[in-house]
């Protein structure tokens, strides 16, 4: 449906220079699909968002929408396509001086008769769950009700694709977990392509079929959801897996010398993570069982992703020496992730 | 009445020996005010879009027309209008055929009003979001779409509102160009009030010019809060 091949984008700096805001990326997204885009601030993912729908022209390569070329339009042609690829924001910028229905109404003003339009509006907010919110001001409603309005407005004229810049950025969570949710339902329901751009995992996890990880102007990593974040093989994808898991807390609480974490001699800490989709084993039980060591939970974040667990464990194994090797060998073989973190007595314990 | 008539007769005695030539006055610096505020307030606008959507980053940018339009306005700002009013002598002669009365002030006062109201219309359309055109820009809007359905019409208030300060301005340059011949209250309160010494007819002038400017005010006000919805 989207097809980006080799895009730049490089912006004059104050310096003199030049930004790099966007090198060479390319990036296809299947109809219907969900395409999350991830980064830091400042990594290009707005930039490479607008490269989409032309707001920002790519300084090279080309961009297709629908199999047609719009980095070969003209500008009638490409404000006709334009229309096809709704967006919306992380401010929502509806129109203060229109009512909810005069935003939702501004896209079709020439399109149609009056009776149409009114039909088509009020199909629309009726969709996004706000049909009697019509006649406020965005000033007199909630983030997330102007959200839902921007929503409608963009879905006007019926577009294949949705681009998402930030579009939950700057609401609560709850309220965040509830547009994320009707995203979904007009993925499902309308067959929309959609791509949402955020720095947020949460919100990748909740609704994303794929995700791009981007770093520096770049795509570091591509991939359906469950493979990027069960196997990341770049730093910037572990930092944000670690920023909704709290697997990562365990070297805080080390680094503290938190009583949870003090080793007798002989125990060691270990990570485990859940890297395949078939983990469906009880594996600590099999390995207390089968080879006679302890395993002490500690902590674990594991959630399911498209249907499998993802995440892992910290626990604390004890027992001789060459089982806790044998144990976790067992595991690594059952494609679990094993990591010993820690095999320090603490001093004073000993 | 004529008890009132009598009371004025006392207090404003050279007034009171001219109303007719009072009321002249007023009418025409309304006349005035209107023609050249009409004026000005069509080709301001225009000259304020413009520069707002040919700017470097604009919805069309065209940094040609920008600069000139902003060199320009810079120009005819710098100028003090009473230095701007002798200077413009020929042109108004040539366009209108002579350079004093009302007639004569119309031009003088469209230049000294354009580049201020210009700069009042280019910082009303600064205060619409840069997000919400760039929605506008997303959904296809065409320039013309984008000029009259989101510039103009989200700052309608501010455009109320640099209406109201440029009218107001308009009426002080009115009096500066009656003081030269061009009739009006100017020319009223210098040649009579000044000129003849008759200080119940400056302070009856300044009444009325403070009168007006209210009235402007309290006009600009509600339209602003009309268009803030
Ligand atoms: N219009 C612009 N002018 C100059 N620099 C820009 C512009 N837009 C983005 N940049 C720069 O490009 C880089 C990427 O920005 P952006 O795409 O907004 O990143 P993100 O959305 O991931 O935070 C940043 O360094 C930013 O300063
Ligand atoms: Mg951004």
């Amino acid at each position: 449906m989207i097809v980006l091949q080799n895009i730049s984008k490089s912006f004059p700096s104050e310096g003199g220079g030049s930004v790099e805001a966007v090198r060479n990326v390319s990036l296809r997204v299947g109809k219907g699909e969900i395409q999350g885009v991830i980064g830091f601030s400042g990594a290009g993912k707005s930039t490479l968002v607008r490269c989409i729908n032309l707001l920002e022209r790519p300084d090279a390569g080309e961009v297709f929408v629908g199999g047609v070329e719009l980095t070969a339009l003209s500008d009638g042609d490409l404000r006709a396509a334009r229309k096809k690829i709704g967006m919306i924001f992380q401010q929502f910028n509806l129109f203060a001086s229109r009512t909810a229905w005069g935003n939702v109404a501004y896209p079709l003003q020439y399109s149609m008769t009056r009776a149409d339009r009114a039909e088509k509006v009020a199909a629309l907010l009726r969709l996004v769950g706000l049909e009697d919110k019509g006649d406020a001001y965005p000033s007199q409603l909630s983030g997330g009700q102007k959200q839902r309005v921007a929503i409608a407005r963009a879905l006007a004229n019926e577009p294949s694709v949705l681009l998402c810049d930030e579009a939950t950025s700057a609401l609560d969570p709850q309220t965040t977990l509830s547009i994320l949710r009707l995203l979904k339902e007009l993925n499902v329901k309308l067959g929309l392509t959609i791509v949402v751009i955020t720095h947020e995992m949460q919100v990748v996890k909740e609704i994303c079929d794929r995700v791009a990880v981007m770093e520096n102007g770049e795509i570091v990593e591509e991939g359906d959801v469950f493979s990027v974040f069960a196997a990341p093989k770049k730093q910037i994808t572990r930092d944000f897996i670690d920023t909704t898991s709290n697997l990562s807390k365990i070297h805080a609480l080390i680094a503290e010398r938190s009583p949870l974490v003090r080793l007798k001699p002989g125990e060691r800490i270990v990570r485990l993570r859940y890297v395949e989709k078939n983990v469906s084993e009880a594996l600590i039980s099999t390995i207390s069982r089968k080879f006679d060591v302890n395993a002490n939970i500690i902590f674990g974040d594991i959630e399911f992703l498209g249907g499998a667990p993802i995440g892992g464990l910290i626990i604390i194994v004890s027992g001789q020496e060459d089982r806790i090797e044998s144990a976790l060998s067992f595991l690594r073989s059952r494609n679990v992730s094993v990591e010993v973190i820690s095999d320090e007595p603490d001093r004073r314990a000993a | 009445m004529s008890q009132t008539a009598a009371l004025l007769e006392s207090i404003i005695p050279n007034v009171a020996s001219k109303w007719p030539v009072y009321f002249r006055s007023i009418a025409e610096t309304m006349v005035m005010v209107g023609i050249s505020g009409a004026i000005a307030f069509a080709i301001g606008l225009t000259l304020g879009v413009t520069i707002t959507i040919t700017r470097p980053g604009g919805v069309m940018p065209r940094p040609l027309v920008y600069h000139t339009i902003d060199k320009l306005v810079n120009f005819f700002r710098s100028i003090p209008f009473i230095i701007l009013l002798a200077a413009l002598i020929p042109l108004t002669r040539f366009v209108v055929g002579t350079a004093i009365g009302v007639k004569g002030a119309i031009i003088p006062l469209v230049f000294g009003t354009v580049p201020f109201f210009t700069r009042q219309i280019e910082a009303a359309l600064a205060e619409v979001d840069a997000g919400v055109i760039e929605a506008a820009q997303s959904m296809g809007s065409s320039t013309t779409g984008i000029v009259f359905r989101v510039y103009l019409k989200e700052s309608l208030s501010g455009i109320a509102r640099g209406t109201t300060i440029t009218a107001i301005n308009l009426i002080g340059l009115s009096a500066m160009a009656g003081a030269v011949g061009a009739g009006g209250l100017g020319d009223f309160a210098i040649r009579y009030g000044h000129q003849r010494n008759q200080l119940d007819v400056t302070y009856v002038t300044v009444l009325t010019l403070v009168l007006i400017v209210n009235i402007i005010q309290a006009i600009g006000n509600g339209a602003a809060r009309c268009a803030r919805k």
